[in-house]
């Protein structure tokens, strides 16, 4: 029985302009949207690329990154075709600012790609993502909201039901029907997407981009199963097709376009942050005051200690480079106060970084989990994530910034020498200068981190999925033919 | 005849539960929207002020800007409620590299700002523009798709014509009464918005100089409406079923909202590629490296020749100062052409990616409410303009007084040729002028314009071909 209801439900469907619809924007749009994303990401490649060789073409010993400063910059992600996520907003280098002292070098996050095309954060991307989210989203609508209320309408479910039919038979064969179709729909448009994609050079065969290019794929059946029974609820619910699509269309527009809004604006008046701009400012006053604080500190250690307080500075550095024991024993001294206040410094900016990251992050959690109340922010957070589009991308780049800060205080900073005799300052290096600059290289967020961080996003999607199919079903299961 | 006609259909709407619905959705979004924009704002007003303070207590010198380098902040908008715009991506700062450099400086912009909370790009701002260009626009929709059709459905329009009824009254007053009872929401909506945040004293502005901007804001927003208004209306004209003219609709709204504007931004980029900014940059300062180099070989080999032609210490000086003061002016002359061509080149690509959007009224609307809320490009050039003049502003009175000698016997003395401790100069920001922005966003209302008669002479003329039979 399930089968003829399947085939029924299938042909009924297939027969339907709206198929024809949704074969004609499978096809086109998602291919499309692959292409353009992939040109683009080409384009960007080739950007990062030329920078690459620009920078290391200026940088290629110590001197020169400690003259020029350094910077490493951060690759595009060839799966922002999946989503594109918050990638424009991501940091695209790590600059050192100012002079790379003893002191350590201070590094920023620099994002100038955005400049690059306005047009595109105006008016969006044409990511898989906002194309299943919206598009597909609306073909699903539309496969699904007379699939119950229509036959309601032309009374036709009253005569299915006169049979020996088991109304679960029916809901199911209506669900897995409309699924099956769309699914494979949306698989014809991603094989054409694929081939355009190997066409244009992309490597959907390398170890890192298969299995997250499949993941995206997956991710995007469980949003379509997921919203085929949210129209197949709708549907159940209501009486007639016209009531049924236009209450889809209002829940579409509620649940899944301004509720993932709301929950931003929500999280803001619950959990207030500070700005990055003012966060920067403060660390900059607090180096400000440690680096005053060292320097009174040497002045009164050379103004205090016996035996150097009476020398003039050539006095002193002629006496240092004899081997004098005083003069070294200042010298000594006056290098373990700086790394005193070296390490003063380090610990005072780390708390402040990390007392407004965990108060960033408690903000976007609560943001994040509002938001949860809508599959589709689970989607896009899945999409955004996979795709290297997302919070943890942001987060790594943060860890190579602190790597970034590593190379440069162990190649350049800890090797400068700097002995200060009241106002007069000598510098110098240890080591090799003409000595090629190591480079850092960029690790991208493994898969299995990727998958911990979407778990909840995932659970959920699958949750609402069965969840609206069950709440379908029973909604199907209680309803009064009369 | 009219005034019957159209009283029965703004009865007919204002008992349906369609106009409980968007009163409901726009008395509780657009208020909200506002408020959260307003609130959004201060925040960032709040940072700026805050970035500025600490940046003016620790730049009280000239000797200051030299060692940190000089940095202009850009304001955010208090318009920004009604279209953030670009306002989130476009730089926020312009800054010198921290490092005492000679002149010519160049500011290079960065955003900062945008790290604050990145989960909020996840979803994008509720504004006025996406209250207006999704959620209105939708309930136009929703609004019209029956109008007519249904009335074919139900045989009411049949019965109606049967009358001594003249058809474009029939239709006229649909639209009249129809767009009447979908603006009155929206309308009540925004000055419920308005009288609110003079309520809580959040009005960020003086009345004045923003009312130009509400008003144009305000006629975008019912140009856009009544876009979509008619094109219901034509749909509704089109169809015999109310189910078809919604899902034509709801395709037509897919593709006019979400497929096109995105699509001429990516084949703008296809067609005519540009090189990114960064490796602007990158190439600029490849510039620099060079130019020094050439400049050092040529005071060098002045150095080197001064001996020999007995030139006194003086006149190597001054001849040193002229070489590199050449080199300067030539260093000026190659960044002003690397920006000026890509500058050109960009201008080109976004221009084909604005005027092939313009095919979608909803781009017609979103890019002129960017401008008017000076979150757009407009504003972005201005704050371009102000950087320039704030460089040569610190070329003149820092960065040229900056001198590099090299010495005979090895060596480079490096030192300021002014007064360390005078104040140093001010970034001065500036707002775009209102002409500016109606000049930009005319084609636009135009472009709107024609959309909204096209639509509802379409429908118009489809209803007065309509078969009764």
């Amino acid at each position: 029985m399930f089968r003829f209801i399947f085939y029924k439900e299938l042909q009924e469907n297939i027969k339907n302009f709206r198929f024809i619809i949704a074969l004609i924007l499978c096809l086109t749009i998602i291919p499309l949207g692959f292409y353009v994303n992939y040109k683009d990401f080409q384009a960007k490649q080739k950007s990062y690329e030329e920078s690459i060789k620009l920078y290391e073409g200026s940088h290629k010993t110590i001197i020169d990154t400690q003259r020029q400063g350094g910077a490493a910059f951060r690759p595009p992600s060839p799966l922002s075709i999946l989503s594109s996520g918050i990638e424009f907003l991501l940091p695209n280098s790590i600059e050192s600012v100012g002079f790379l002292t003893e002191m350590g070098a201070q590094t920023q996050f620099n994002n100038d790609r955005s400049l690059d095309n306005p047009y595109s954060f105006l008016y969006g991307y044409l990511d898989l993502s906002f194309i299943v989210s919206v598009i597909i989203s609306v073909l699903a609508m539309l496969m699904t909201y007379n699939s119950v209320a229509g036959e309601k309408e032309r009374r036709t479910l009253g005569q299915i039901l006169s049979n020996a039919v088991p109304r679960n038979t029916v809901i199911l064969a209506k669900m897995s029907s409309s699924f099956l179709l769309m699914a494979v729909l949306f698989l014809l448009g991603i094989l054409i997407g694929i081939f355009i994609l190997i066409l244009q050079g992309f490597e959907i065969f390398s170890p890192g981009l298969f299995s997250r290019f499949f993941l995206g794929v997956g991710f995007s059946l469980l949003y379509i199963f997921t919203f085929l029974n949210f129209g197949l609820l709708v549907s159940s619910l209501n009486k007639n097709a016209i009531s049924s699509i236009v209450s889809l269309m209002f829940f579409w527009v509620l649940l899944f376009m301004i509720l993932p809004k709301g929950s931003v604006i929500l999280s803001k008046i619950i959990k207030p942050v500070k700005s990055q701009q003012v966060i920067d400012l403060e660390k900059n006053q607090i180096r400000q005051q440690i680096e005053k604080e060292e320097w009174e500190d040497i002045q009164k250690l050379r103004e205090t200690m016996p035996g150097i307080k009476e020398m003039s500075f050539k006095e002193f550095f002629k006496k240092l480079r004899e081997g004098d024991e005083k003069a070294k024993e200042y010298a000594k001294e006056q290098n373990e106060k700086r790394e005193f206040y070296k390490i003063k410094l380090e610990k005072e900016l780390n708390k402040v970084d990390s007392y407004y990251d965990n108060e960033r992050s408690l903000q976007a959690a609560i943001a994040q989990n509002i938001s949860r109340l809508s599959p589709v922010s689970c989607f896009i957070h899945l999409m955004a994530e996979t795709s290297n589009a997302g919070f943890l991308e942001y987060e790594q780049w943060k860890k190579t910034r602190s790597l970034f800060k590593q190379l440069l205080d162990t190649e350049i900073c800890s090797k400068q020498e700097h002995t200060q005799f009241g106002q007069v300052g000598t510098f110098g290096f240890k080591g090799d200068k003409n000595a090629p600059m190591p480079k850092l290289a960029y690790q991208p967020v493994s898969l299995h981190r990727i998958m911990t961080k979407a778990l909840p996003d995932f659970l959920l999607l699958i949750l609402y999925g069965v969840l609206f199919f069950a709440c379908s079903y029973v909604v199907f299961l209680r309803y009064d033919v009369r | 005849m009219f005034r019957i006609l159209f009283i029965k259909e703004i009865l007919e709407n204002f008992t349906s539960r369609r106009f409980f619905i968007i009163l409901a959705l726009c008395l509780i979004l657009i208020p909200l929207g506002v408020y959260v924009g307003t609130r959004d704002y201060q925040s960032r007003l709040h940072s700026y002020q805050e970035s500025l303070r600490l940046y003016e207590e620790g730049h009280k010198w000239v000797s200051d800007v030299l060692y940190k380098g000089a940095t202009g902040f850009r304001p955010p908008s208090p318009l920004s409620f009604l279209s953030m715009g670009l306002e989130i991506v476009l730089p926020n700062v312009a800054e010198t590299r921290s490092k005492a450099t000679t002149a010519p400086v160049d500011m290079r912009f960065n955003n900062n700002q945008s790290l604050d909370n990145l989960y909020e790009f996840f979803q994008g701002p509720l504004d006025l523009v996406f209250i207006v260009s999704v959620v209105m626009t939708f309930l136009a929709i929703v609004f019209t798709y029956g109008s007519i059709s249904g009335e074919k459905e139900q045989g009411t329009l049949k019965q109606v014509l049967c009358n001594s009824v003249p058809r474009h009254q029939v239709i006229l007053s649909k639209v009249g009464a129809n767009f009447l009872v979908l603006i009155i929401p929206f309308l009540i909506a925004l000055l419920l918005s308005l009288l609110l945040l003079q309520l809580k004293g959040f009005l960020p502005f003086a009345p004045a100089s923003v009312l130009p901007y509400l008003a144009l804001a305000f006629l975008s927003s019912l140009l856009l409406i009544g876009a979509f208004f008619n094109l219901g209306l034509l749909v509704s004209s089109l169809t015999k079923q109310a189910v078809s003219a919604i899902i034509i609709l709801l395709l037509c709204w897919v593709f006019l909202f979400g497929i096109f504007p995105r699509l001429s931004v990516i084949l703008s980029q296809v067609v005519y590629p540009v090189k990114s900014q960064q490796l602007v940059a990158l190439e600029k300062n490849l510039i620099r490296v060079e130019n020094e180099k050439e400049c050092e070989a040529e005071v060098v080999k002045l150095l080197e020749s001064s001996s020999s032609s007995g030139l006194s210490e003086k006149e190597t000086m001054e001849r040193q100062e002229a070489i590199r003061e050449e080199f300067r002016a030539k260093l000026v002359g190659r960044f002003q052409k690397v920006e000026s061509e890509i500058e050109k080149k960009r201008n080109t690509q976004m221009l084909i990616a604005s005027n092939l959007a313009r095919l979608s009224p909803v781009s017609c609307f979103i890019r002129p409410l960017a401008e008017m809320s000076y979150t757009g490009l407009l504003q972005y050039q201005t704050f371009k303009e102000d950087v320039s003049r704030f460089e040569q502003t610190l070329n003149k009175e820092i960065y040229s007084k900056y001198k590099t000698v090299r010495q005979n016997k090895g060596g480079t003395n490096v030192y300021f040729d002014g007064d360390q401790a005078a104040s140093p100069p001010k970034f001065q920001y500036s707002l775009i002028s209102l002409q500016s922005v109606v000049k930009d966003i005319l084609p636009d209302f135009i472009l709107l314009t024609i959309y909204n008669i096209l639509f509802f002479a379409a429908a118009f003329v489809v209803f007065l071909r309509y078969d009764v039979r």
